[in-house]
């Protein structure tokens, strides 16, 4: 079992049928959820499941919402890019390998779990009644975490 | 490559160190690609500007804390 970094393959084919909007506010309602190294995600995840996803005290199941007030969609010469606000969990106490960023509005609709990209965090990560934080890349046409080149 | 961090506390929040560099991260960006002396002084600068906000965000937590302790005297 393993969790690699990756934007997932089915992310990129719904591209190209126009099912993910990433527009600040009024685009579909992302979230990402964490997992433990028991966990197999990498470019083939097509969507999220609770098999192996974290448990414990501040976190539940399907993960934070990402803000969509906070998510924005820029283009820089011929680079277009997406960017999340960085998410935290609080007061919580999990350990966590990886996390899946997912769509729960793919296509307009809801309770969608279409995968986005897997973010492998090169080993466990564990906070104790405090803490958890995912920060994002800087907003940039050679850092953002998506980015269309 | 998809660049981005992980930071966890025990027992309470974010420390001012970890939270300086969050900031710094979003304010400074070394690319792989810069030539090795400019990108071992832009490093240096990155450092810097981390103590620097490091210390003014214990500041604030210091000052904050105590204005909560005498308001509450």
């Amino acid at each position: 079992m393993a969790i690699t970094t990756a934007m997932c393959s089915s992310f990129k084919e719904d591209l190209l049928k126009a099912q993910h909007d990433f527009t600040a506010t009024t685009g579909h309602q992302f979230k990402i959820a964490l997992f433990t190294s028991s966990a197999s995600l990498d470019a083939t995840t097509t969507d999220y499941s609770t098999s192996n996803e974290v448990v414990g005290a501040g976190y539940t199941a399907g993960g934070e919402d990402l803000a969509k007030a906070n998510q924005s969609v820029t283009l820089s010469g011929t680079t277009a890019f997406v960017d999340f606000g960085d998410v935290t969990w609080t007061s919580a106490t999990i350990t966590a390998n990886g996390a899946l960023i997912y769509n729960t509005e793919t296509g307009g609709g809801s309770g969608t779990t279409d995968a986005v990209a897997v973010l492998a965090f090169g080993g466990d990560k564990t906070s104790t009644n405090g803490d958890f934080v995912v920060q994002f890349p800087s907003a940039t046409s050679s850092t953002a975490i998506i980015r269309i080149a | 490559m998809i660049d981005f961090k992980v930071y966890t506390s025990s027992n309470g929040p974010l420390s001012p160190e970890q939270l300086a560099e969050m900031a710094t991260n979003e304010i400074v960006k070394v690319s792989d690609q810069t030539p090795q002396p400019i990108r071992d002084q832009a490093h240096a600068y990155k450092s810097e500007i981390e103590k620097v906000i490091a210390k003014y965000l214990r500041q604030g937590i210091n000052s904050h804390l105590k204005y909560v302790i005498d308001k509450g005297k």
